[in-house]
């Protein structure tokens, strides 16, 4: 058991992506977290990620 | 013809003491002892096309090149009837030398041409076997002439290179090639990452192709292109100036990218600069990297899922083992990483095809950090991986942002590229992770797992093959660690694919409606 394991700090990548989206925009009337449109949200940023680096690539 | 010998020193192959001594072989002085046999002949794709492509044209062919020279400086300019006084006409100043030099002094020049063409190198390799210490190491193949050095080697690391602190992730099981239908018992197995060696008489450059092939060969075994093979590709396809190109440049890093990606790769690139030419001046800018840079996390988290890493180096000088000739840009090939005491990637494992197999590149490396000296990072992954480490994991730990109430402190990830179906046994089938102390999925969540990678397997035909794979933990001390929970991101589309965090009592999955959903725990 006593397997040793590569492991980067959890805070300090929270960190890195912090202000990527606004907390309340996914938040309802009950205060429940709205996970379906904010993955959908994640999601759409990522495919404008992977067109500027595609597009910035070419040069 | 099997030699014995208690000392290193003794060992009647040079390139196999220096090799053995440069990988670290004999740090300890209990292990130094060890013995060759030779396997006499022995074929390999590598040293076949090199043969075929430097040597073989001084010995065999048509057109042999050193006959037809040693006539011409023969050549007795008198005789009018000699076949080749015509030619000589058309060549006034060769002519002219040749006469500046008497007969008898070129006729002699010509005899030692002749000799020379009568010394025939071989098309086949010494192979040795290694023993050190009582263990099979492998076997190690030397080009057949003096000086030829070794062409590939398949030895299992130093002894002392183990976990806890070396993880060779690159490792795969090897076997000669020339056994036609090989029986179990019948062939040497070793657990090793190849390694090959450049040769002084190779064209444009040498560790860039070298490295292209040792990483070509630990992803597709024997069916790796040889070194000839990828510098005649390169001339013919991808190489600026093509034949005409100056041996000393070496190839580019977006000419190396290009190759791998001709063998069938997706390639990521990682650097601390991005180049680009002027089209009106010509004059070349340099400009931030827009696609990352290479740090050990980026490059860690491919070696980690079992991807060979061509580094690129920008002062072959900064390299511990540098034997202190040429300072020039170098490629290595990362192959496995280091863990410090409070597991922390703390230096990566290199094959240097210029100089020794199983390096360790320390960070700081030579009082410089790693990250200054590793300006380059050429990862081939399979084609149908088209998301970047660093782009699932600014996507992922945006969503930990949000999700997290609040960090418990000393939580880690450990990031990954994985094969969809280790996703489906591990939180679908609930099999054991043995690296954690308390693994346990629900009954209800295996079966919400398994049914979404049953429905994307059974309808949308294998989409998401590779997965990224966070896996969050919190650390206990002396190896052991808390299972926190899961982030799976596709490695093909800009998709979350799923999260497992008992935790905070949620997970989420795509259902086979390409739906997200997600339910609390039961």
């Amino acid at each position: 058991m006593a397997v040793r394991m590569a492991g980067f700090s959890v805070s300090d990548a929270i960190r890195e992506s912090q202000g990527l989206l606004n907390k309340s925009d996914f938040i309802d009337e009950n205060g429940k977290i709205d996970y379906k449109r904010l993955v959908e949200e994640l999601n759409k940023i990522s495919r404008k990620m992977s067109r500027e680096i595609k597009l910035l690539e070419r040069i | 013809m099997k030699y014995t010998h208690s000392n290193p020193d003794e060992c009647i192959y040079p390139e196999i003491r220096s090799l053995l001594k440069g990988g670290g072989y004999f740090r300890n002085s209990e292990d130094i002892s060890c013995s060759c046999s030779n396997r006499w002949p022995s074929y390999t794709p590598e040293w076949d096309y090199e043969y075929r492509e430097y040597f073989d044209i001084y010995s065999e062919g048509e057109f042999n090149v050193a006959k037809f020279l040693s006539a011409i400086i023969s050549l007795d300019l008198r005789k009018k009837d000699d076949e080749f006084y015509q030619l000589m006409q058309l060549y006034p100043t060769l002519k002219k030398e040749l006469r500046e030099v008497p007969l008898s002094h070129r006729k002699k020049i010509s005899k030692l041409i002749e000799s020379i063409i009568s010394f025939k190198i071989p098309p086949y390799v010494n192979r040795v076997l290694v023993t050190s210490g009582g263990t099979f190491l492998g076997w190690i193949d030397i080009r057949p002439m003096v000086g030829g050095g070794i062409s590939e080697a398949y030895i299992k690391p130093p002894p002392w290179m183990v976990p806890p602190q070396y993880y060779l992730t690159c490792e795969r099981e090897v076997s000669p090639v020339a056994s036609l239908r090989p029986r179990s018992g019948e062939v040497e197995k070793i657990e090793c990452v190849p390694y090959v060696q450049y040769a002084w008489f190779g064209e444009i450059g040498v560790c860039a192709q070298y490295a292209a092939r040792l990483v070509l060969l630990t992803l597709k075994g024997i069916n790796a292109p040889t070194v000839p093979e990828i510098t005649s590709s390169a001339v013919k396809k991808v190489l600026l100036g093509g034949i005409e190109r100056s041996r000393e440049e070496g190839l580019t890093v977006d000419e190396i990218a290009n190759i791998l990606e001709g063998e069938g790769y997706n390639i990521f690139r990682y650097s601390r600069t991005h180049k680009i030419q002027c089209t009106n001046c010509g004059n070349r800018l340099s400009i931030p990297s827009v696609s990352g840079e290479p740090t050990i996390e980026n490059i860690y988290a491919y070696v980690e899922s079992g991807l060979p890493v061509l580094l690129g180096i920008e002062r072959a000088k900064l390299l511990e083992w540098w034997d202190g000739k040429g300072d020039e840009p170098h490629a290595l090939v990362a192959i496995g990483h280091t863990l410090s005491e409070n597991d922390k990637v703390d230096g990566l494992i290199v094959h240097d095809v210029s100089k020794y197999p199983y390096q360790v590149l320390t960070d700081p490396h030579n009082g410089k950090p790693l990250e200054e000296i590793i300006n380059e990072a050429v990862v081939p992954v399979p084609r149908e991986v088209t998301i970047r480490y660093q782009q699932a994991k600014k996507m992922i730990f945006g969503l930990l942002e949000l999700l997290k109430v609040e960090l418990e402190e000393g939580e880690e990830y450990r990031p990954m590229l994985v094969e969809a179906d280790k996703i489906k046994r591990w939180l679908g089938e609930g099999v054991q992770r043995d690296h954690f102390e308390d693994y346990r999925i629900p009954q209800e969540v295996q079966e919400d797992f398994s049914r979404a990678f049953l429905d994307r397997y059974v309808w949308l035909f294998f989409l998401d093959r590779y997965v990224w794979l966070f896996e969050i933990k919190k650390n206990l001390g002396n190896g052991r660690r808390e299972y926190k929970g899961d982030i799976l991101y596709s490695g093909t589309y800009e998709r979350i694919l799923g999260f497992n965090l008992p935790d905070l009592n949620i997970y989420g999955f795509i259902d086979g409606n390409n739906e997200f959903q997600t339910k609390e725990y039961p």
